[in-house]
């Protein structure tokens, strides 16, 4: 009662806007829409889900001539068919009628083929607008379009553009907001395919090809593809010289990734070494003070630190896609792939894959097919992530210190054998768990175009807003958690014995006159054995023993089952290093004694270590990521504990052989 | 009156030549996606690749299409 007094009392708003307006941009893969999308909205476009899908869209809010409005850009779609989980909600969305209005991205050089989702769009009653784009590659190549004419024909609004070049963009503007303002015509709905006797799709193609020989004249055309570009159309599509393209491609891709990573990667490790330390300065010693430094802004480091590589990578993988040459690559290794049941496609995650497995699991809805998409999601993260580097490489330095050579052996040993054990468990997964064909390509090779840095670089944006997103913040809880586990419960030194006091002073006197710091690195090492995380490594320990591994490895490899990445960093605390220095580090492993003064890095142990690490899934935010992906905890736990049984007993039996043979 | 002659598919075929498609005898899902792109029958196409996967050109643009596809798209020479 009182509430309505008051809100009679207030003042109605004079504007009070409705719902926003809801534009929806839909067009053929390869038609410019992504472009069109991102010139309209540049770095103001968010991501979100459709409900109860994991087909992502994006979206921004844009002004149409005064007209506010939400532009939604749907997946790219060749027909309201659903063949594919991303088709079927574009047609969803569409038969809904949740969009205000529809602009249909149309390739101007290619009417024929364009017009088919035109012909099924025009049925339904939802207002459209066609933006016959590309226009700069149709007078390129010399052909004409009447576009009255096609107008004429379509009996809906057709505006000529570019998104490239940005021609006539204010003129769609205008007409977009023309058409919000005052309330959107409703189409004139055409019959195209007529009774539907015989068949629809040719119906369509014939009224397609029909407007598109009325309205473009082509008598000035050049032939669009040049010599050139045939020769290297057939170079690239070939079986075995598409295979070599393919290869460099693939390493070079790689090469660039990794190197230019580097430096952005270098520049953070510092910076967030600083911002520990300075922060560290500012706060009271204690709890709060390394909850701080080691929970906090460590595991906000170690999850950013990934993203110059992700940025990287699907800025190469954007660029490969919009030349044109990612659907070449995707049709020559379909033959390969599919002899272990992968879709050629495969290829495209499982070269992310290497970076980090998140967003290669993302990168795997270009997947048509839901089954081959989840044979793919179930072996990516067997491929060598960046996460795994440090790891690969303190085992090397413990086992062939200067010795480049074979240190280089044992990585490409680790990265092929991922990859080859991949492939065979794919095949495994494709004649039990997951039977029957791999989906059969089909695929556009689009003409070959100069990519957009543009459109590289607002896919990287997003794919780094998107890994932050969805793993940051369990990154950063996780390494919370991992910092309270081995904080807590606390030693102090009235708990020690009696023989460890008597060392704590040995220590210290020494400390004193040789100017170290062994008493406190001592010390440390107490405190984590007797933390929780200590406590269950000596109890879980004799599962691990098979493997070679004393309690304090144990402890490693149990933390790393929540990001792999902080074993190196829980190793230096429980053997008793400064963390800091890796020589320090390697040199402390090596002389490490288990407690009946045998050695605990033995060559048998750091063997079974790199293989436990390369098949094993130690990275929850990745098990989450799939859970999300597949719609569900069974296929995420089906995997974590498939890789963990992989990894032990092939750890196992690396340890057995080399203790066998006596390496 | 059944024809004596099998019908003849795209994968029948030894080198790149124009065609016209007569029937798509696939599983609904793969003729669905072979007929979106505009191989449904009635048809015009070119072949312009052989081998695995081929490459045909159908309405101003190039589809890959795996061997096991193509053996479904009945075709005839024109």
């Amino acid at each position: 009662m009182t509430a309505n007094n008051i809100n009679s009392g207030l003042p109605v708003l004079a504007s009070s806007p409705g719902p926003i307006p809801k534009i929806a941009l839909l067009g053929n893969p390869n038609a410019g829409k992504t472009s069109l999308f991102n010139l309209l909205t540049g770095l103001r476009a968010k991501t979100a889900n459709f409900p109860g899908t994991t087909v992502d869209y994006r979206f921004a809010n844009v002004e149409f001539g005064e007209q506010n409005t939400k532009l939604i850009d749907l997946p790219g779609a060749y027909s309201l068919e659903a063949t594919s989980p991303e088709e079927e909600v574009t047609r969803n969305y569409f038969q809904d009628g949740t969009a205000d209005l529809v602009v249909v991205v149309v390739d101007a050089t290619n009417l024929h083929r364009n017009l088919f989702l035109v012909s099924q769009l025009i049925e339904y009653k939802t207002p459209i607008v066609v933006a016959l784009n590309m226009m700069d590659e149709a007078e390129k190549q010399g052909i004409k379009i009447d576009v009255p004419q096609l107008k004429e024909e379509l009996q809906v609004p057709v505006v000529a553009i570019s998104a490239k070049t940005g021609l006539n963009i204010d003129q769609f503007k205008t007409v977009i907001g023309n058409q919000i303002k005052h309330g959107c015509q409703e189409a004139v709905s055409q019959n195209v395919c007529g009774s539907c006797q015989g068949c629809q799709y040719a119906a369509r193609f014939d009224w397609a090809e029909g407007i598109s020989n009325r309205t473009v004249d082509r008598s000035q055309t050049q032939s669009s593809p040049s010599k050139t570009q045939i020769a290297v159309d057939k170079m690239v599509t070939n079986p075995i010289t598409g295979l070599i393209c393919f290869s460099i491609v693939g390493i070079f891709t790689f090469m660039v990734i990794f190197w230019f990573a580097s430096f952005p990667m270098d520049f953070m490790d510092g910076l967030f070494g600083l911002a520990g330390s300075t922060v560290g300065q500012w706060l009271p010693e204690g709890d709060l003070r390394s909850l701080i430094t080691d929970g906090v802004i460590g595991g906000v480091g170690g999850m950013l630190i990934f993203l110059p590589q992700i940025m990287l990578l699907f800025f190469m993988i954007s660029l490969l896609e919009d030349s044109g040459y990612l659907a070449r690559a995707a049709f020559v290794m379909d033959r390969l792939m599919h002899r272990v049941g992968l879709p050629g496609k495969a290829f495209i995650p499982m070269l992310s894959a290497h970076a980090c497995a998140i967003p290669a699991i993302m990168a795997s809805r270009v997947i048509e097919n839901k089954k081959d998409r989840l044979k793919t999601i179930l072996i990516l993260p067997l491929m060598t992530c960046s996460a795994r580097l440090p790891v690969y490489a303190m085992v090397v330095a413990i086992l062939f210190p200067d010795q480049p050579v074979f240190a280089a052996l044992i990585f490409a040993a680790a990265y092929s054998l991922g990859i080859l054990v991949a492939l065979v468990i794919a095949f495994c997964l494709k004649i039990s768990i997951l039977p029957g064909p791999t989906q059969s390509l089909v695929i556009e090779l689009p003409p070959y175009r100069f990519p957009s840095l543009r459109n590289a670089f607002l896919t990287s944006v997003d794919r780094a807003t998107m890994f932050v997103k969805k793993a940051g913040t369990m990154i950063l809880l996780f390494s919370i958690g991992l910092w309270i586990l081995a904080t807590y419960p606390k030693t102090s030194e009235k708990d020690l014995s009696i023989a460890q006091t008597q060392r704590l002073t040995q220590l210290r006197t020494d400390d004193l006159a040789n100017e170290t710091d062994n008493a406190t690195i001592f010390l440390r090492g107490i405190k984590a054995e007797n933390s929780f995380a200590g406590q269950i490594g000596k109890t879980i320990q004799p599962v691990f023993s098979p493997l070679g591994y004393d309690w304090r490895l144990t402890v490693g490899i149990l933390n790393s089952f929540a990001a792999r990445e902080v074993v190196v960093s829980t190793l230096a605390v429980l053997y008793g290093s400064e963390d800091d220095d890796e020589e320090k580090l390697i040199d402390s492993l090596k002389n490490a004694r288990t407690t009946d003064g045998q050695k605990v890095f033995t060559v048998p142990t750091c063997l079974s270590v790199l293989v436990f690490f390369i098949f094993a899934m130690q990275c929850l935010p990745t098990t989450a990521v799939v859970r999300r992906e597949t719609g569900g905890w069974k296929w995420a736990i089906f995997q974590l504990v498939y890789m963990t049984v992989l990894a032990y007993i092939l750890a196992w039996l690396t340890f057995s052989i080399a203790s066998y043979w006596n390496i | 009156m059944a024809s004596i002659l099998e019908k003849m598919t795209l994968s029948d075929l030894s080198s790149p030549q124009p065609i016209t498609v007569s029937e798509i005898d696939l599983p609904d899902d793969d003729a669905q996606r072979l007929k979106v792109l505009g191989i449904c029958e009635g048809r015009k196409v070119s072949l312009i690749q052989v081998g695995s996967p081929m490459v045909v050109e159908v309405c101003g643009s190039q589809i890959g299409i795996s061997r096991r596809l193509a053996n479904g798209v009945v075709v005839k020479p024109r």
